[in-house]
């Protein structure tokens, strides 16, 4: 379970929230002028990176706001949450090297366990 | 044939006590309660020329008293608490003080039944049922949070401080259909202390099958 | 005077004065107060308490507390209550405690399972994998058999009757573990003014300190276990402190969520135990920070034939010697690798032991320790290496010789007598829950072991598990440690002062750390167990090794270790050690296995905790709820509401309950409960242009009084939800939503307003159970309405369908809306839900003219289908259009944007031989399809693959119609009305149908039916 601070009510248990999804992905304003593709693209089409992500969050059981949160999905870091319509802020994340890799520490998969020692190969 | 028109959702339920005052649990029958939409800016002076008590100017906490208060729900959400029968003429007066201002005022005065939680273990039995942190550095007289009571959602308002004879009060606004799982719960909850246990309403025959 | 021959006189936390009896399989002994099963056992020279989990060999205590991997044993003798695999180094005795011995038949001592032993050659690792696999051996054949001899201990039959209870904490400060360093940080974190937590998972403080001598010892001028209560005492004083003993801290989680375990009550005979008390509880605590002061586990030897009874760790006998008052045996040998053991030697001597010899893989031993060993007279080996025991059912005796090099051993055999023999591998800090937290573990090269490296979560370890193992620097670091946490979480704190130290005892040193003990034998005859609870040896590891499975991971499947119950405690680092050693690779480079939550079994009780029984789940209920059960209603799920079924009379069945309910629906009247249907207030001068956005029909002329059924889709195009939605004013209305739907259409909308449309000016609001809600159907229902509502005057002549009007009953203001899901004369009457129960009853008595019934949800189906309405999730799937339901008269193309508008324009969605909703007549009006049936164009059933056209959705037997009907999706339905195609069934022929259109009340009007 994390602890997620809402930007209304503050820090509360997740069991508080339901996560909704990839946030900044606004909805068309011409649907209708949107090929078949584009519009496919907006419907279903989500982006699921390992690392540092985007996402929205409501706050289900407490003020049912929705909000906006950066949190790196390869170790569960929330690193931000924002309002609606803000800008996310900038952050820095330690990211894994590639997309199935593993950042450094946090991950609690196999590869981070342990230390690798100075000059250890 | 006498007729009872008006019921609680807990209106078979009777008060418990934990005996030595430990811990008390009431529902409270027909408080009024409205839902009000308004964004705090524009419609602050209205409510309370309204209903008497000012918008709570910060998240989670309540204004007024035991009787009429204003509770914070979300940034433009808030529940107005009135006596019993107290609801219709404060919608009104909201209705017509916030005239020509976006806002909604919602009757949920049967959708939610309060009960009151008392007593110095008052806290421990909350803790029991929710991962609100209630401890009292935490979460004082004059707070208020909507958070999950064991598998329901409800809101807690803690009305009188820990200081007051009898230990802290807290209001648990919890949905009707819901209320008799959640009296039975804190019951439990209140067993430690010797508060008797409650069995939750039915027996029932299910059929499950085509 | 005791009758327990390996009692010592004093010492120890044990009430002499108290006798207590227990029976351990079918015999009776007795101990004392503060006695474990462990050492009341081995106070009456029991060694032997289980068998092998694999080759049936005898087990004996090998640990003192929640590290010994194999003395398990099944505890009470009531089914109900009765608990395997609990580790006789934890459970306290009481007066009456029943225990015994599992994985065994017949007895213990005589056990037929042991054969395997003699067969173990044939049971390598992978054995199962090996036997089992392919065409030759099936696993399907031999798995009842293979199940039947697995297993540990039975598990109890039938509703568990104990209380369980879990409760949430918050803290500043959460100090796991209650030795030296885990109360100096719980005290230094506490004077700070922090919430603090303190768990430990032994019944009492203190930790290693009550397994040190205590003559030799004083802290602050007390002795260990004095000072260990007497800070313990004055923090469960203070009201900030909780002190939570026989209780373990069981799994770190994210965000220093930590589950801890309390064992209430086990300690008590089931008499003695308080009523109002649970059994165990879950502690569920969010700590700001974290102290880890969870200390050392030791490591055995591996050496030939070390698994016999009676061979334990030196740290365990200490603890037998100092804690609990108990010899846990009269000739001693010790076998050890660092200094630890040696003083494990004295205090035994002290306590009245002999020993046999000390047996050290090191050849230079530090000059004090040979000085006191010859003091006392002790025959010292250093350099030594044992290579095998004997010993049946306890050990009697090891081999010794002189190690060469280090693979190798050489010289003459020596034979010692022992019935005791101690062993200690040298101390590794106990890492687990800091490599749950995701930190990372650093190999320490003096101590062959893993220590706590680079933090991820809010915690920090102190004492001998950050590898600081001497007591003045757990002391210091303990209180470093917590004096760090208090500040970390905003309190002013210091480490203060150190309480003086006079004595102390030795440390283990640096440790001569070899993954195997060399014993001189071939390496076939070779048996040296890693793992003692899943009879893992050294030849396991190798075979999976040279088989292939090199990654840490794989081998640990491939042979079982670490994977009992115990998860490893004691044996991991050394199936670690032994395959970074076979493949001649670093220890660090292997890596290690997970550290898995839980620390330790958990009872599937404490965590389901209070929320058993009828106090599972919220079963909501509608306000006229009594009155449905005290009148027949058999009741059915919807989500987490009971909604009234059928209604059933005195000797009906529930199918002629429906039939009988559906009839009075359209012959005169009948009543059902619909207070369970979403509901949504709506506010706002936008509403309009909002409604005409989230519904795909028209609502910019819905004038104030009237309603309409709308239909909702998601941005795929698929219908998602519909309801009657009623103007009350231009900026107000009432949105209805299915049952089930009625949280998640709120959402739904919920973000469209708050993320995408954020001008527009609308507040929603869930009313749902603010009204509870009476609808009544059939032909009598407005006389029901008109004799029981003043204000309002229903003739279906004036007041048309689809009109709305507020009313009263008695004086309390009611809402009727002429809406009908039956398709016969119908108006709703909605109430504040305080008035459900008597609205209920106001209705039933003011109908009892005219006949009225109540009718349940089953009627309420059967229906809506006679007149082909659908029901979303039951015609719907996430898949149909509005098309697709044939529907299209609801879809409003020129009102411009609404969501999923543009899905329905699609390629795939456009299509025109998607599956479409279409009615299905049975030749034979009596047979009723199958729901799920699938739908054919051939007479008989083809070879598979079958083409399937579609299936039946809804099938009911209608009273109204005198026949059967049918509700599906068919491809391409909408063109095949007439067309004759076959439903499939389990047993039979397919069936006949035909194709319809979907009002059946409109088929038979124009005599189609």
């Amino acid at each position: 379970m994390f602890l997620i601070t809402c930007p209304y009510c503050g820090t509360r248990d997740q069991s508080e929230f339901s996560n909704a999804g990839e946030a900044h992905v606004a909805r068309p304003e011409k649907p209708e002028d949107l090929s078949d593709e584009e519009w496919a693209d907006f419907v279903f089409l989500r982006n699921n990176p390992k690392g540092l992500f985007a996402e929205r969050w409501i706050h289900t059981a407490g003020c049912r706001r929705f909000f906006n949160m950066l949190r790196n999905t390869a170790t569960d870091e929330i690193l931000a949450v924002y309002k609606v319509g803000e800008t996310p802020p900038r952050v820095s994340t330690a990211e894994p090297a590639t997309p199935s890799g593993e950042a450094p520490i946090g991950s609690g998969n196999d590869a981070v366990k342990v230390e690798r020692p100075e000059g250890g190969e | 044939m006498s007729e009872i028109r008006r019921r609680t959702p807990l209106h078979t339920r009777k008060p418990l006590e934990a005996p030595g005052g430990a811990a008390r649990i009431a529902e409270l029958p027909f408080l009024g309660k409205l839902v009000l939409r308004v964004d705090p800016q524009a419609g602050s002076k209205a409510v309370e020329a309204a209903t008497g008590v000012p918008l709570p100017a910060e998240a989670c906490t309540a204004t007024g008293d035991a009787d009429t208060a204003i509770l914070w729900i979300g940034p433009d959400e808030f529940w107005v608490i009135t006596p019993r029968d107290g609801e219709t003429a404060a919608a009104a007066a909201l209705e017509q003080g916030l005239a020509g201002l976006h806002h909604q005022v919602a009757d949920i005065g049967s959708y939610y039944t309060a009960i009151e939680i008392a007593g110095p273990r008052a806290r421990e039995m909350l803790m029991k049922l929710t991962m609100l942190d209630v401890d009292a550095r935490a979460f004082s007289a004059g707070q208020v949070a909507g958070s999950i009571f064991a598998a329901a959602q409800a809101y807690l308002w803690q009305v009188t401080g820990d200081d007051q004879p009898g230990g802290p009060a807290f209001r648990l606004f919890v949905r009707r259909s819901m209320a008799d799982y959640m009296w039975c719960l804190l019951a439990e909850a209140g067993f430690e202390w010797g508060m008797p246990r409650q069995t939750p309403v039915g027996g029932e025959t299910w059929r499950l099958e085509r | 005077m005791s009758t327990q021959p390996n009692r010592r006189a004093s010492g120890g936390l044990i009430d002499r004065e108290t006798t207590i009896g227990f029976r351990f399989d079918g015999r009776d002994f007795t101990g004392h107060p503060g006695d474990t099963l462990a050492s009341a056992l081995l106070a009456n020279g029991e060694h032997m308490v289980a068998r092998g989990f694999k080759y049936h060999r005898p087990r004996g205590i090998f640990g003192a507390g929640s590290e010994d991997p194999t003395a398990l044993v099944q505890i009470g003798g009531d089914a109900t209550r009765t608990d395997p695999n609990t580790r006789v180094t934890e459970q306290e005795i009481y007066q009456g405690l029943e225990a015994r011995a599992q994985n065994v038949w017949p007895s213990l001592r005589y056990d037929v399972g042991a054969i395997n032993d003699v067969f173990s050659t044939f049971l390598p690792a992978g054995f199962y994998y090996k036997t089992f696999m392919g065409p030759l051996g099936n696993w399907m054949t031999f798995e009842p058999f293979i199940r039947k001899a697995a297993g540990m201990g039975v598990a109890p039959d039938g509703p568990d009757p104990d209380r369980y209870e879990t409760v949430n904490r918050h803290c500043d400060v959460l100090v796991i573990g209650a030795g030296p360093a885990g109360l100096m940080a719980a005290q230094a974190a506490a004077k700070s003014g922090a919430r603090v937590i303190l768990a430990e998972e032994s019944a009492h403080v203190g930790g290693r300190l009550l397994s040190i001598d205590p003559d030799y010892t004083r802290i602050a001028g007390k002795t260990p276990a004095n000072w260990a209560s007497d800070i313990a005492d004055d923090l469960a004083d203070m009201d900030t402190v909780t002190v939570l003993t026989r209780t373990a801290a069981f799994g770190y989680y994210a965000q220093n969520f930590v589950g801890l375990w309390e064992r209430v009550s086990d300690h008590l005979a089931p008499a003695d135990r308080a009523a109002n008390l649970p059994r165990q509880r879950v502690w569920r605590v969010r700590a700001k920070e974290v102290v880890l002061a969870t200390g050392s586990v030791e490591r055995p030897l591996v050496f030939h034939e070390n698994d016999r009874p009676g061979i334990m760790l030196a740290g365990a006998a200490r603890t037998f010697v100092h804690r609990y008052g108990v010899v846990p045996g009269r000739r001693v040998l010790v076998f050890a690798n660092n200094d630890s053991a040696w003083e494990a030697a004295f205090d035994l001597q002290k306590a009245g032991a002999t020993i046999s010899g000390i047996i050290d893989l090191r050849r230079d031993i530090d000059g004090a320790l040979l000085g006191k060993a010859a003091e006392r007279g002790i025959g010292i080996h250093p350099g030594a290496a044992i290579v095998g025991t004997t010993g049946a059912q306890r050990v009697s005796g090891a081999q010794v010789r002189r190690m060469s090099g280090e693979t190798g051993v050489e010289g003459a055999v020596t034979a010692i007598e022992c019935d005791l023999l101690a062993v200690s591998g040298g101390w590794m800090p106990n890492v687990a829950l800091f490599s749950q937290s995701r930190g990372k573990l650093a190999f320490d090269e003096d101590l062959a072991a893993f220590r706590p490296g680079q933090s991820w979560q809010n915690e920090r370890s102190a004492g001998a598990a950050a590898a600081v193992f001497d007591l003045a620097g757990c002391l210091k670091t303990g209180a470093q440690a917590g004096a760090d946490a208090a500040k970390k979480a905003g309190l002013t704190a210091t480490a203060g002062r150190m309480p003086k130290i006079e004595g102390g005892e030795r440390v283990q040193g640096t440790p001569r750390v070899l993954p195997e003990i060399p014993s001189g034998r071939p390496k076939h005859k070779v048996r040296a167990w890693i793992d003692l609870q899943d009879d893992v040896t050294t030849k396991d590891i190798k075979l999976a090794l040279q088989e292939g499975y090199d990654s840490i991971e794989h081998a640990k499947r491939y042979t079982t270790t670490g994977m009992g119950t115990d998860q490893g405690k004691v044996a991991n680092m050394n199936a670690f050690a032994l395959v970074a050693g076979t493949l001649g690779k670093p220890v660090w480079q292997v890596g290690t296995t997970t550290y898995r939550q839980p620390w330790k079994p958990v009872t599937f009780g404490a965590i389901a905790g209070q929320h058993v029984g009828a106090h599972f789940h919220p079963r909501r209920t509608t306000p006229a709820h009594a009155w449905h059960a005290e009148n027949g209603a058999v009741f059915e799920p919807v989500g987490d509401w009971l909604r009234a079924r059928a209604y059933l009379r005195s000797g009906e069945s529930f199918d002629e309950a429906v039939q009988r309910e559906s009839r009075a629906a359209r012959e005169h009247v009948a009543v059902l409960d619909a207070s369970t249907l979403g509901k949504i207030d709506i506010r706002g001068k936008d509403a309009r242009t909002f409604l005409n956005r989230v519904y795909t029909n028209a609502w910019s002329k819905l004038a104030p009084g009237k309603a309409r059924y709308g239909l909702m889709l998601g941005e795929d195009g698929m219908v998602m939800d519909d309801g009657v939605t009623a103007c009350i004013a231009d900026d107000h209305f009432h949105m209805t939503t299915t049952t089930g739907g009625a949280a998640s259409v709120l959402t739904h909308l919920e973000d469209y307003l708050q993320t995408e449309w954020t001008d527009l000016e609308v507040y929603l609001t869930t009313v749902t159970e603010q009204w509870s809600v009476a609808s009544l159907s059939g032909p009598d229902s407005w006389r029901v309405v008109a004799d029981l509502c003043e204000g309002i005057d229903p003739d279906p002549e004036t007041f048309e369908f689809m009109r709305f009007a507020e009313a009263t009953i008695d004086g309390v203001p009611v809402r009727v809306f002429r809406i009908s899901f039956t398709g016969a004369l119908a108006y709703e009457i909605n109430i504040a839900a305080d008035y459900g129960h008597w609205l209920w009853t106001r209705v039933i008595d003011a109908g009892r003219k005219y006949a009225i019934q109540p009718y349940g949800t089953e009627a309420m189906h059967l229906l809506r289908a006679e007149k082909g309405f659908i029901i979303v999730g039951q015609e719907t799937d996430g898949t149909m259009t509005p098309g697709d339901l044939r529907m299209d008269w609801i879809v409003n193309d020129r009102k411009g944007d609404f969501i999923g508008k543009r899905s329905l324009l699609r390629s795939d969605t456009a299509r025109s031989d998607r599956k479409q909703l279409v009615g299905l007549l049975t030749d034979d009006p009596a047979l009723m399809l199958e729901e799920g049936a699938h739908i054919i164009a051939t007479e008989t059933e083809p070879a598979p693959p079958v083409p399937m056209l579609g299936h039946v959705t809804s099938s009911y037997i209608s009273p109204n119609l005198g026949r059967s009907i049918a509700l599906g999706v068919v491809k391409a339905g909408g063109s095949r009305i007439g067309e004759r195609l076959w439903a499939t069934r389990r047993d039979g022929a397919p069936i006949p149908v035909k194709v319809t259109e979907t009002d059946f009340l409109k088929l038979r009007e124009t005599g189609d039916v």
